[in-house]
């Protein structure tokens, strides 16, 4: 009874979450998601994601699916923390629970929460199964066990490329299994060597690793570490931040240190906020040494669920994520009232001038075309000047009122 | 329901088995209950403790005294219900082997009727919770489901007709085991599940109605761990013989790797030439400056020397017509894919 009541309060936990990230509408880089566009990453979830591109609410349903995955794989870490205290395993439940990193991402239809979820498994499988916790010696995984840890690499690859990231952690977790050293190689290596076949049939994914590794690559260093600092800080709440590195460290598991500074590193070289949840699978398995040596007391629940609220207030920043604010969304919803009858036809041509995210394509039913100069005399049904329109554009065309973006319709 | 059976009529030796994990508080009540149903008859009592951590195999030493037809087998390193049940059978010297939970849910007054079925000319007596006077006791809806969606999967592997496969609860013929022991797979916890999945069709088994009692003290065993290991029974005894896990993981290996290799060949020459790549790129920005194409929207279908083969498919919450075009490098002409 009591776990039933548990499961269904953190269902509403991924409720809130999801209703929280439904405010601000779809975003650029879940559009690419939701409508399954075949990069940056490879294809298993957003295939999937685009299979319910055209239901209506399915943006929702994917939040709350998302935030549910998340936030019930706190099961994990209940295990995990098994045979720490309660005080002891309530923080660290409360940690991946309630971390600002959570509330951020935990609703937002991404890649990078699923990736925190295999990489919590990964920690999971690491510390569980042919390591210590504490002085207390784990489990051997099994054949079984390691074919389920293989699967996960495969799904986990094949969902986001990030999750090579945690790699020594799988690797370790496979060598450590009760299976043949030439099984370890084929589980490990045969995910990456197909993923890479993969990308070679995608060349689109190749271009645009390129593109973004340019962009971040003209970051002053300054940036990209106070990037990092901010991304550790909403990560692990500063206090379990700190207490999860030393665990880390102290731990001496070189998997886990390893994969600590390989996705640290990362998210220097990548600077994006949306990596900070990447550092949380790290930080949740540092928690569990570092509590298997010391036994917290109550005041760290407290400091678990309060801390993050402060993190959340002193960063506006970060929770400019919440913002109702969405160009195209609010673009769409505007047209759609004034002019209803465009909608009927998709098959009508839009243009954008400017530059602008995949949510166009997603709020909008048109195919979208991208303003060049070789389009000046073409005819488009709509006209959306994100930056200013050419008059020439305008010809034949009427400004649709009360647009939170200048948007021409064909007379 | 309580069996009355005259020990006179029965002259087997009979081994009983009880694998234990953490059942210190239930040892005594339940030998006690085995040495009361079984009075006057020729038996044995082997307990197969895997290093119970609540020192189990310990108390059940101590009670050797009391119980004279008690032994005692202590595992170290070694884990499982069907692999200790086994290991039970191995050490019997019975010529009816019997097993049951040392929890005390199972009612030790149908052993004598099990023995006597037996005896009788039947290979295999069951206890069973799902025949007519049987029940599952006070089970709460959740595990009621669970055991009902179990037996339903394990009925279908069954090679005799039974009602209640995953019963822990039986006796079996010596002869019977021993036919059945080099196939049988003593993974988890279902070890007459594996009997009725191995013994040859026609054994004859019959079916006792059992009352399914609470647990006395203790936690029940029935963990995620057990669960995942009952549905990786379920697939040993079926694909399982035909392809292990590590053989299928290999096989989705190719096929994942097949279908992207059949998808990189018609365009190798992108990694293969630098000069295709650079015509290549060019082509395809000017084509999407000149058609105000999205790249993301362009899939590339085959590259050659002369020319790229592209898909255009528009992506939006509305399905668009995909189109195929062949774009030139001589003259950087577009033009469909049907046309010559």
């Amino acid at each position: 009874m009591r776990r039933k009541v548990a499961v269904i309060g953190l269902e509403l936990y991924a409720l809130a979450l999801a209703v929280l990230h439904f405010v601000g509408g779809v975003l650029t880089d879940e559009a690419k998601y939701l409508l399954n566009i075949p990069y940056p990453h490879p294809p298993l979830v957003r295939s999937i994601l685009g299979l319910t591109a055209g239901v209506p609410g399915d943006a929702f349903l994917w939040r709350f699916l998302f935030a549910s995955l998340l936030v019930q794989c706190v099961w994990l870490i209940h295990d995990l923390c098994g045979g720490l205290g309660y005080y002891a395993r309530y923080t660290v439940m409360i940690v991946w629970l309630f971390c600002a990193t959570m509330i951020l991402q935990a609703g937002t239809v991404m890649m990078a929460p699923l990736t925190a979820v295999a990489g919590l498994f990964f920690v999971y499988s690491a510390m569980r199964y042919g390591g210590y916790i504490g002085d207390k010696r784990s489990l051997v995984l099994t054949k079984s066990g390691a074919f389920l840890v293989a699967c996960l690499w495969l799904a986990s690859l094949f969902t986001a490329y990030q999750a090579i990231l945690f790699f020594p952690l799988v690797f370790a977790t496979l060598w450590r299994a009760s299976i043949s050293k030439k099984k370890c190689l084929v589980y490990f290596f045969g995910p990456i060597l197909v993923l890479s076949i993969y990308t070679l049939s995608n060349p689109l994914v190749l271009a645009s690793m390129g593109i973004v590794a340019g962009k971040d690559g003209g970051l002053p260093l300054l940036t990209r570490l106070s990037g990092y600092a901010k991304a550790w800080l909403v990560a692990g709440d500063l206090l379990f931040g700190i207490l999860g590195a030393i665990g880390i460290i102290r731990g001496r598991r070189w998997e886990l240190i390893a994969t600590f500074i390989i996705v640290s590193a990362y998210m220097i070289v990548s600077d994006q906020d949306y990596y900070a949840i990447l550092l949380l699978p790290l930080l949740i398995g540092g928690l569990v040494d570092v509590f298997s040596r010391m036994a917290p007391r109550w005041q760290y629940m407290v400091w678990a669920l309060s801390i993050p609220v402060i993190i959340l207030f002193a960063l506006p920043s970060a929770l400019s994520v919440f913002s109702d604010a969405n160009p195209a969304r609010d673009s769409a919803s505007s047209l759609r009232s004034s002019v209803p009858t465009i909608f009927d036809d998709p098959s009508k041509k839009m243009l954008i001038v400017g530059s602008f995210g995949h949510d166009w394509e997603y709020y909008f039913p048109f195919a979208i075309h991208k303003y060049s100069d070789a389009l000046a005399d073409k005819k488009a049904d709509v006209i959306a000047c994100v930056q200013a329109c050419p008059a020439t554009l305008k010809e034949g065309m009427y400004l649709a009122t009360a647009m939170p973006v200048e948007i021409y319709v064909r007379k | 329901m309580r069996w009355v059976i005259s020990p006179d009529k029965l002259c087997s030796m009979f081994s009983i088995v009880l694998p234990t994990y953490n059942e210190e508080k239930n040892l005594l009540s339940v030998l006690s209950g085995v040495t009361e149903a079984m009075h006057g008859m020729d038996y044995e009592i082997i307990i197969v403790d895997d290093d119970s951590p609540d020192g189990t195999w310990k108390k059940a030493e101590d009670l050797r005294s009391k119980f004279s037809s008690l032994r005692v087998i202590r595992r170290i390193g070694r884990r499982g219900l069907s692999s200790a049940v086994l290991e039970g059978f191995a050490a019997a010297k019975g010529d009816i082997l019997a097993v049951m939970d040392a929890d005390g849910q199972h009612d030790t007054h149908l052993l004598p009727a099990m023995m006597q079925s037996v005896e009788a000319g039947n290979d295999l007596a069951i206890g069973s919770r799902y025949v007519e006077g049987g029940s599952i006791g006070e089970w709460d809806e959740r595990r009621h489901l669970m055991s009902r969606a179990a037996t339903w999967l394990a009925l279908r592997l069954c090679r005799v007709r039974v009602k209640d496969p995953m019963s822990g609860f039986f006796a079996i013929r010596r002869s019977t085991y021993e036919r059945a022991l080099p196939l049988l797979n003593p993974k988890g916890f279902k070890i007459l599940l594996d009997f009725l999945v191995h013994i040859p069709r026609g054994t004859r088994v019959t079916e006792l109605p059992l009352r399914f009692g609470m647990r006395k003290a203790g936690e029940s065993k029935l963990s995620t761990a057990v669960q995942f290991q009952f549905l990786e029974y379920l697939y040993d005894v079926t694909l399982g013989k035909y392809l292990s896990p590590f053989l299928s993981f290999c096989l989705a290996l190719l096929i994942i790797g097949t279908i992207a290799g059949i998808r990189v060949w018609p365009i190798r020459l992108l990694y293969t030439s630098a000069g295709v790549r650079n015509q290549v790129q060019q082509e395809l920005t000017l084509q999407a400056q000149t058609h105000g194409w999205l790249l993301s929207d362009v899939a590339f279908q085959m590259i050659t020397a002369d020319n790229i083969r592209l898909a255009y498919h528009p992506h939006s919450r509305v399905s668009h017509p995909a189109a195929c075009f062949i774009a030139r490098f001589s003259d950087h002409s577009l033009s469909s894919c049907d046309e010559k």
